[in-house]
């Protein structure tokens, strides 16, 4: 116990850690404040120019951009009606109307708030929940792995508003790139055509980058205009009342940001949304109805979305398995640390795990001071012109994907990458599954492998799936998570909801 | 599954893109059996790219049989309009602009031109492209730009810059 509090203790400790996680904090408040910038793009970029650091200085400035940039979405949201981040997408519909109504204060106020607070219950759940199934997981065997990993790229190929083949055509395409390069088991060259450039491999991050920034600088300068609505902002802290009197919300919509963040492949969005369709359900008689400027329709998204965070970390932590695309992307510089997360992880580097923890924890103190404070600094921030925006971001991702390995080469490969992740996105193809596709390729192909080997053939492994309980009760998962995205499913389910 | 959409109408180049995938993924396939066969079991090397190209042609044909029925906007229109139309919908001037000056930085930066050189031409380009009449401002923005980067990255972080 006393050697947990003394890793809890790390950031608070160490001023040079505290200090790292307030930079990104304030740093992700504002990228996430912009339409356009995420959490991920954020992320994958800092994962290049922290390549070389010390492993927990890197952790710290991520997590506090990662907690910083879904906590910032609310802010163009409540101001532009455009969410600054994905996560946000749900603080839209009665944060802007009630911008409209002159109380972008109030709206921006209780967001904030409730972002803190949403956030520090989905640590308490990591804190609590990942090391019970991080003793579980160590029963895992390597069907399982290979089972949790599918359903890792099932799910966000489908939670989003894409086509379920669509989110699989991602995930796919994402895990044969993975192949390029010298197999790891065997050192025979796959897809390699004879170039020497392709033998190491295609760089994860440099894939990142180039699918997360360049092709999202690509989309945003599609539209350079944005209309912003201006209007003078008086007060933002909330009133204490307004806070306690929706205390059962509160709670309620965190419990659900922190089952669906752990959800290999789910997140703040999804998250954020169905929090929303909870309050609207259950909030009986709110003051202003729901998407017209309702306070409940800001507090339910905006604690879920938050509460997702320490939620996503749950997976990637104890299984190796990323609950959304920024956990893939901080799973992504994990190994380039030389760390495998996993169920291990807690034994063999126990530190790292309260480390992120701590980290998370304070990141939301710093997200409640950082977002109650520089309301000003907030609206003109929110207003740069894109046309400044975009070309900065590809002089940053340059900069990022040239620190990884200081090969010039990469760069092509990213402008490579940058515009394939265009044209997937104007047909439709969301580029999660694929990035989720390129982390979790290797645990998926090794696992499948192992587990052949362990068990001769393929029906002797897909027999295998029904000798242990731990096997069965994921395939049960599993099976019902395809359930589930069938269009009979779905019809029978808003047949139900209607006679409801 | 996706299921098809009554009166569904499908993005200028869409199928293209569909038979793109389907052929990207016939050649993955091609290569991925090549590999196969020189050791023909589902653990060697071969056997999961083989499961994974299988899978990427089977997903892209469904889409294109999901899809044969659909419309395509613009579809009543000529040949060169409907070209045009892909033109505009995938590289309407400012991503087009983008795009360009991106080959242009990227070829500066390959044939060591600097990275201050390359990177400051490369911004009071683009600024200038795409916020036209606010030369003074566009200077002032790439100057700042340019001071921030190279004290943050190479000061500050001790970045090694292309």
């Amino acid at each position: 116990m006393e050697q947990i509090l003394s890793y809890l203790l790390m950031p608070f400790t160490e001023p040079m850690l505290t200090a790292l996680v307030a930079v990104g904090t304030f740093a992700g408040v504002y990228v996430g404040a912009i339409p356009g910038l995420n959490a991920t793009m954020a992320v994958s970029l800092l994962v290049s120019f922290t390549f070389g650091w010390n492993v927990n200085h890197a952790l710290a400035l991520m997590i506090g951009i990662y907690q910083g940039t879904v906590f910032g979405g609310s802010r163009s949201a409540i101001l532009l009606n455009i969410p600054g981040a994905p996560a946000a997408v749900a603080t839209v519909f009665d944060g802007y109307p009630l911008a409209l109504k002159g109380q972008a204060g109030v709206a921006m106020g209780i967001a904030t708030v409730h972002s803190a607070i949403g956030g520090i219950l989905g640590v308490i759940a990591l804190g609590i929940g990942a090391p019970v199934i991080s003793k579980f997981a160590l029963f895992f065997a390597p069907r399982d792995y290979l089972l949790l990993g599918c359903m890792g790229l099932m799910l966000i190929g489908s939670l989003g508003t894409y086509p379920l083949v669509k989110g699989l055509i991602a995930a796919v395409i994402g895990m044969l790139f993975k192949m390029v390069g010298m197999d790891a088991m065997t050192a025979t060259h796959r897809f390699t055509f004879g170039n020497p450039y392709l033998l190491a491999g295609i760089d994860t991050v440099v894939a990142l980058i180039g699918m997360l920034g360049v092709s999202e600088a690509l989309i945003q300068i599609r539209d350079l205009d944005t209309t912003v609505i201006k209007q003078k902002i008086s007060r933002i802290v909330p009133k204490f009342n307004l806070v306690t009197k929706n205390l059962g919300l509160t709670f309620r919509t965190s419990i659900i940001g922190i089952i669906v963040g752990a959800l290999p492949g789910a997140g703040g969005t999804i998250a954020a949304l169905l929090a929303y369709d909870h309050a609207k359900r259950t909030v009986k008689n709110p003051e202003v109805p729901f998407g017209e400027g309702a306070i409940e329709g800001i507090i339910a998204p905006e604690t879920s979305n938050n509460a997702a965070v320490g939620g996503a970390f749950i997976p990637m932590l104890t299984l190796g398995i990323p609950g959304d695309a920024v956990t893939a992307v901080l799973l992504g510089a994990l190994y380039m640390h030389g760390l495998r997360p996993g169920p291990s992880l807690m034994t063999e580097t126990p530190h790292l795990f309260y480390l992120i923890v701590s980290c998370l924890a304070l990141s939301c103190a710093f997200t409640l001071i950082f977002g109650l404070t520089g309301i000003r600094l907030f609206s003109k921030v929110v207003e740069i012109p894109k046309g400044i925006l975009m070309p900065i971001i590809v002089v940053l991702s340059v900069t990022g994907v040239y620190a990884v390995n200081n090969r010039l080469f990469d760069i092509f490969w990213m402008m490579g990458f940058g515009i394939l992740g265009y044209l997937m996105k104007r047909y439709g193809y969301p580029t999660g599954p694929m990035v989720l596709g390129l982390i979790l390729a290797d645990l998926i192909e090794q696992n499948f492998r192992r587990g052949i080997v362990q068990h001769k053939t393929v029906v002797g492994f897909f027999l295998s799936y029904f000798t242990h309980p731990i096997s069965i009760v994921l395939m049960a998962m599993f099976v019902f998570s395809i359930i589930v995205q069938t269009k009979w499913y779905k019809q029978w389910r808003a047949k139900k909801d209607l006679a409801v | 599954m996706v299921h098809k959409e009554e009166g569904k109408k499908l993005k200028p180049g869409e199928r293209g893109f569909s038979i793109f995938l389907l052929v990207a993924g016939l050649f993955m396939l091609y290569e991925s059996v090549k590999m196969f066969l020189k050791d023909p079991k589902l653990i060697s090397h071969g056997g999961f790219p083989l499961i994974l190209s299988v899978l990427l042609v089977i997903f892209a044909g469904y889409i294109i049989f999901n899809d044969r029925n659909s419309k395509i906007e613009g579809s009543n229109q000529n040949k060169k309009k409907k070209i045009l139309n892909v033109k505009d919908y995938l590289f309407p001037s400012t991503v087009t602009a983008l795009m360009f000056f991106m080959i242009f930085y990227c070829i500066a930066l390959y044939i060591n031109l600097g990275f201050e050189l390359s990177t400051t031409v490369f911004l009071i380009v683009s600024f200038c492209f795409f916020r036209r009449n606010q030369h003074m401002k566009n200077i002032l923005y790439t100057f700042f730009t340019m001071a921030s980067i190279l004290l943050i990255f190479k000061y500050g972080f001790s970045i090694l810059l292309p």
